[in-house]
């Protein structure tokens, strides 16, 4: 249902970004860039008081009257933003959370692999496969 | 944000019916009274105008005292030009209202008075509607001129500059105000006694057609009356100066309106109740506090309803609205709901666009201030969806409006975007206007948002940092703005910095394209790595190809051996206890210790080339022309550029940079410099990152040395062959080649082997022939000697002595020295098995050596700093085997002041040798073959030790060979002597004195006796030595030798002893001589020997013997 997934790491690099149409693809790197705005501001204010009860999930970050980008936060500021579309009404906020929660585990699984360095970009069949049944689903 | 507006008040043709938004409104706008102050010479002096706004618009807050003898506040807000179309919103929001005007202008004539009072009048046309009062002020040569009959206003002239008439204009600005106040004010009174049906309907401009044939008198339209004139009366409320009244007319009209959705003026109201809340917050409120985040919070989360909103705001909220009028303020919280709702029931009027983004920017500026940062960047959203009907100029400053305002949020990302949105806009196809510099700037300032600083040095190579994708896009954009403005330097310096830059980030297609651009821009300005001023003063810092082509090495190269300094006296270095330690501690530290270990242990001459070698590689798949390749160093340094062709995508092409140390010091060398697709780079070893190397390399340059040419007389390729024992002298010629004088020359010989003996010279020669001028020669001798061991040592000693001597016991039996006769005759008994056995070893004996000369030498400054060169020469020597001695051993000799040396000498050369052994005495030995010849060797004497008594003999043993003309001497050292043979080789501590019935007998000679005689012997026994000898036992025994091995010592039926055949002796002095007599009477005749010899007791292995034993011939 996402047309967009992209992870961000620590330092605001990207790390990996897909979407379904590649046509656009620097349209959404546009718009998961300017996204991170929002995510810095909103790490800031919840980051002080209590981060271990800090919640991953952050919600909208913003929509557009195309696009609406939801994001979510691990604890050492990984970033994973889903751009969905705003027509798309359907989507529930549920549905959103999982496929989070399932990028999240995709991404632990291939940190877990000794071979990948942190830091690097992110190329991972599993997680390529992941990334692509988000946007599909 | 001014600037803007006026650009879009002087565009061209303005709509007169279009409102347009004013971004610079806050909320303070909303107590505002709107005034103008116009330049009526619009063609006149601009700078002269502001100074003259600036001083008038100062005047903007005046306090007075109304009928009732409160204190009102009063504010005013002054533009410079305004929109008709925004005037008529006024009464709509009355601070829209223009109700003042003051027009400004010089005038030296009446023309030109006549002319601005005219245009002064057309303005108030123009805006009659809504002035109040004007003033048209004149500065100049007018105060004798009269305004013309129709000119209605008042009009203030001054013919004095404006410093002058400072405090007077101060005046009449108050003046001014005060009096549109009370206007404004009179209007206020006047509509708020207004009774209720005569209330006349207020419409906003673009309602007029909509309430066409409605029923004016209906109930919900005399409401919708009462409530547009209570926020009518609201807003004059806030100008006039009573903020509290304003905040119960909005309240009121609030609940009117809303009752009948007139939403347009519910969304008017609520605003209005919102900018009088904020400007009724006390101070404390205005600057939140800690609790702030909650409220952002719960506003926030109102958008998202999802999320359960914190019980505290709900908490808060139920307070607000239920003290709302008890307390004089409104909670910020509600605040922000209204201003949502304002904009919401804006948002339903297309026509209402202006005043919804105006009101989105307040509200975004008011969230600010709270530093609810999502709240301003959701209202700032909001605007983006309004659909405006905008000039394109109009376009880009709301893109731009939005930039800053992202910007103040901190939001930098997003500025950028807008601020990169914007600048498109300037050259967008739709624009008519294109312009090119104002679009690159926009790119310049949107590069802090993408992470992006153009020097080079900012981006380390191992850090990422930002979005490369969008990096390498604001790059490539920046370009072509670059390149489209015309200013091809500076877009030939953004292509080269991209690619610096994001080289890491590109796919091998990406630095094809950019490489071609790159060859493209160049064609037009050629890049150079100097900093690049723009005409504002910005500075744009040199860039570096680093990766076209990319450097896989960079190593200092030593001089070449023959030129290399090495120091004159070589330091022993400390090892330290360990010759080797696997521990390496701290190797953190030395791993760093070596990679930032800039000074060079070898060091480079003035003068002389050296080279620095720099491995490239092409990443392109074209060929690369890279020319002028030079060393970046700091100190004087020619360096000779160079020039090559990388092939496509090659790596590793080795390329020397060869140069000249001019200058003596410490060189810095900092990288290299290459001249590629048309631009100069400067790259910097410290911005290398493909290879390990330190920041910098630092060489020590020292002063200019001599050099030297060496050649010998010898055959520089030829083997020099000798025979073993051979001498050769050859001269070896130095020349100085350099302008250098030589002070210092030393030779020595550098090889494997031991080579002392095989080359000599004497050092000093050597000092003679200094100082060697500058271009000249010298020549000295060398000598060379073929050096062999000339002893074929047996790997089995025993048998060396078993091979035909019979042993030290049988040695008297050899009845008659006949070895050791004169005679030339030669053993040659065993001669073949001899050879055989040579022959084994024959092989590894040859020796071939290679050796080098080597000659060092310094002068001139260096010399002093203890530095040489060396030159070294080959020098092949080889020396084949002469002869050979198989086996060696020691004999009696004649006399017994003598023994013989036997020697068996082998002739191993091809040719026959003439061995002349010994005074007189030669032996021609064949090829191949061998002799045994007798050397005869003075005894040395007995005190002599070990060592002296080898070095005795070998100082009479030598050998003297020839063939043909070459001749050679062949000594030996380490003759395997035993025990045995030095009772031989030494002269006995004892000489015998023999006297036969009186008559003395001589060594060697017969004495002669008859049977039956009584042959009497006096032996006398004398001590040659310095000491005394004690406890001998002086023993003569008869014997018999039949000369056939067989020795009789069973004499008792032949002969017998008179006397005692043993004496005891108790001690001899020295020179002294002890007598002892025996007779002996023979039996038979025949040929008898006497052995006299004397044991010493304390040693009985010695015997000392009269050589050779007395013959005694009985007839």
């Amino acid at each position: 249902m996402a047309v967009c997934v992209a992870v961000v790491s620590h330092n605001n690099s990207p790390k990996y970004i897909a979407c379904v149409n590649p046509d656009n693809e620097l349209e959404f790197h546009y718009k998961v860039h300017t996204s991170l705005d929002v995510i810095e501001e909103k790490l800031s204010n919840t980051g002080k008081s209590n981060t271990e009860s800090r919640e991953f999930y952050l919600g909208i970050l913003y929509s557009t009257e195309e696009h609406t980008i939801y994001g979510y936060v691990t604890n050492t500021k990984v970033k994973f933003m889903i751009v969905t579309e705003t027509s798309n009404k359907l989507l529930r906020d549920n549905e959103i959370r999982a496929m989070f929660r399932k990028l999240h585990s995709a991404y632990t699984h291939i940190i877990c692999n000794p071979f990948y360095v942190p830091g690097d970009d992110i190329k991972s069949k599993y997680f390529e496969q992941m990334a692509r049944s988000v946007m599909v689903s | 944000m001014r600037s803007a507006v006026s650009v879009i008040l002087s565009s061209s043709s303005p709509d007169p019916n279009m409102a347009h938004p004013d971004y610079s409104l806050t909320v303070q706008s909303h107590a505002d009274m709107l005034l103008m102050i116009k330049h009526l010479d619009e063609d006149g002096d601009e700078k002269w105008f502001e100074q003259v706004f600036s001083h008038l618009s100062s005047v903007k807050k005046i306090n007075l005292l109304d009928s009732a003898g409160n204190e009102r506040n009063i504010t005013a807000r002054f533009v410079k030009d305004y929109p008709v179309g925004n005037n008529d919103w006024g009464d709509f929001q009355t601070h829209r209202k223009l109700l003042g005007l003051v027009s400004v202008s010089k005038c030296n004539s009446q023309s030109e008075l006549n002319e601005y009072c005219r245009l002064h009048e057309s303005l108030k046309v123009k805006y009659m509607s809504t002035l109040f009062d004007t003033r048209c002020i004149l500065f100049g040569n007018c105060k004798d001129l009269s305004p013309p009959s129709n000119f209605k206003s008042t009009a203030l002239m001054y013919d004095c500059a404006l410093d002058g008439c400072k405090d007077e204009l101060t005046k009449h600005m108050n003046e001014l105000l005060s009096s549109v106040f009370w206007i404004l004010e009179s209007k206020l009174q006047e509509r708020s006694r207004e009774k209720g049906d005569k209330i006349p309907m207020l419409l906003a401009p673009f309602e007029k057609k909509d309430f066409v044939g409605l029923d004016m008198d209906s109930r919900t339209n005399k409401k919708r009356c009462m409530g547009r004139m209570t926020k009518h009366l609201g807003d004059l409320s806030l100008q006039a100066g009573l903020p509290q009244e304003a905040l119960a007319h909005y309240n009121t009209a609030v609940d009117v309106l809303r009752a009948i959705t007139d939403w347009l003026w519910l969304g008017g109201a609520l605003e209005g109740l919102s900018a009088v809340s904020i400007l009724l917050l006390p101070m404390q409120q205005k600057v939140p506090t800690t609790s702030t985040s909650v409220q952002r919070n719960s506003s926030f989360q109102e958008k998202s309803p999802r999320t359960l909103r914190p019980v505290s705001a709900i908490i808060e909220r139920t307070i607000s609205l239920t003290s709302v009028s008890n307390i004089d303020y409104i909670p910020v919280a509600e605040i922000k709901r209204n201003y949502r709702d304002a904009i919401i029931h804006y948002s339903k009027y297309q026509n209402a666009g202006f005043i919804e983004t105006e009101a989105c920017f307040k509200a975004a500026r008011f969230a600010l201030d709270q530093k609810c940062v999502l709240d301003a960047h959701h209202y700032l959203q909001g605007v983006i969806q309004i659909n405006l009907v905008l000039t394109e100029e109009e376009k880009i400053a709301k893109k731009k409006k939005n930039s800053d305002s992202c910007h103040k949020l901190g939001f930098n990302r997003k500025a950028a975007f807008y601020k990169r949105l914007a600048a498109t806009r300037y050259v967008s196809a739709r624009n008519p206007m294109t312009d090119w510099a104002q679009c690159y700037q926009l790119m310049l300032q949107s590069l802090p948002g993408h992470r992006l600083t153009l020097d080079p040095a900012d981006f380390t190579q191992d850090r990422l940092s930002g979005w490369p994708s969008l990096q390498k896009q604001v790059l490539q954009d920046l370009v072509v703005a670059a390149k489209r403005l015309g200013n091809s330097g500076l877009a030939t310096r953004h292509m080269t910095f991209l690619l610096q830059v994001m080289w890491r980030h590109m796919n091998p297609a990406e630095r094809v394209e950019a490489a071609n651009n790159l060859r493209h821009v160049t064609a037009q300005c050629e890049g150079a790595p100097v900093p690049l001023v723009l005409e504002d003063g910005q500075v744009i810092p040199a860039a570096n190809l680093l990766n076209i082509p990319q450097a896989e090495n960079f190593t200092v190269q030593n001089l070449e051996p023959h030129l290399r300094p090495k120091k004159l006296v070589i330091a022993k270095e400390d090892y330290g206890p360990f010759l080797f330690t696997p521990l390496h501690f701290g190797s953190m530290d030395r791993k760093q210790g070596k990679f930032k270990q800039t000074k060079l242990d070898y060091v480079w001459v003035c003068g002389d080339p050296c080279c620095v070698t720099l491995e490239l590689s092409n990443p392109l798949p074209s060929p690369l022309e890279v020319s002028n390749i030079l060393l970046l160093t700091q100190g004087v340094y020619e360096s000779i550029p160079v020039s090559v062709v990388l092939p496509p995508e090659s790596t590793g092409q080795v390329i020397k940079l060869m140069g000249v140390p001019k200058e003596v010091g410490d060189l810095q060398i900092m990288g290299y410099s290459t001249h590629t697709l048309g631009v100069k780079s400067n790259c910097q070893l410290s911005q290398l990152t493909r290879f390990p190397h330190p920041p910098h390399y630092s060489i020590e340059v020292i002063p200019a040395l001599p050099l030297i040419s060496v050649t010998t007389s010898l055959d520089p390729s030829a083997t020099c062959s000798l025979y073993a024992g051979e001498s050769v002298t050859c001269y070896v010629r130095i020349t100085n080649t350099s302008e250098v004088p030589i002070t210092i020359l030393q030779l020595s010989i550098d090889s494997l082997i031991e080579t002392q003996d095989l080359i000599s010279w004497d050092n000093a020669d050597l000092e003679k022939l200094l100082p060697i001028a500058p271009m000249s020669s010298v020549q000295m001798p060398l000598h060379l000697y073929g050096a062999a061991n000339f002893l074929a040592v047996n790997n089995d000693s025993c048998s060396l002595r078993s091979c035909f001597f019979s042993g030290p016991s049988s040695l008297p039996s050899f009845s008659t020295p006949q070895p050791v006769s004169t005679s030339s005759v030669s053993y040659r008994s065993g001669a073949s098995s001899l050879l055989s056995d040579f022959s084994q070893r024959h092989h590894s004996d040859k020796s071939c050596s290679e050796l080098h000369l080597v000659v060092k030498y310094s002068g001139g400054e260096s010399s002093l700093k203890g530095y040489c060169r060396l030159a070294s020469i080959p020098l092949k020597i080889d020396v084949l085997p002469s002869i050979m001695i198989t086996n060696c051993d020691v004999l009696p000799g004649e006399v017994s002041s003598q023994f013989y040396l036997v020697l068996d000498v082998v002739n191993v050369t091809p040719h026959e040798v003439e061995l002349r052994y010994t005074e007189g005495k030669s032996i021609l030995i064949e090829e191949t073959g061998s002799c045994r010849v007798p050397i005869p060797v003075a005894r040395c004497p007995f005190s002599a030790s070990l060592l002296e008594v080898e070095q005795h003999v070998l100082s009479q043993v030598i050998l003297h060979w020839s063939i043909g003309a070459r001749t050679g001497k062949a000594s030996f050292s380490g003759l395997p002597f035993n025990i045995d043979k030095l009772d031989l080789v030494k002269l006995s501590p004892v000489s015998w004195e023999l006297t036969v019935n009186g008559s003395p007998i001589e060594s060697g000679s017969e004495v002669t006796g008859t049977v039956g005689d009584c042959l009497s012997f006096d032996v006398k026994l004398r001590n040659c030595l310095s000491h005394t000898l004690s406890d001998l036992t002086l023993v003569l025994s008869l014997f018999q030798d039949h000369l056939n091995g067989v020795v009789d010592h069973q004499m008792d039926s032949k002969a017998t002893a008179v006397g005692t055949t043993q004496a005891s002796i108790s001690t001899v002095e020295e020179n002294e001589a002890v007598g002892h007599a025996v007779g002996f009477l023979f039996f038979y005749p025949g040929l008898y020997k006497l052995s006299v010899q004397c044991i010493p007791k304390s040693e009985p292995d010695h015997t000392w013997k009269l050589v050779p034993p007395l013959e005694i011939h009985v007839t």
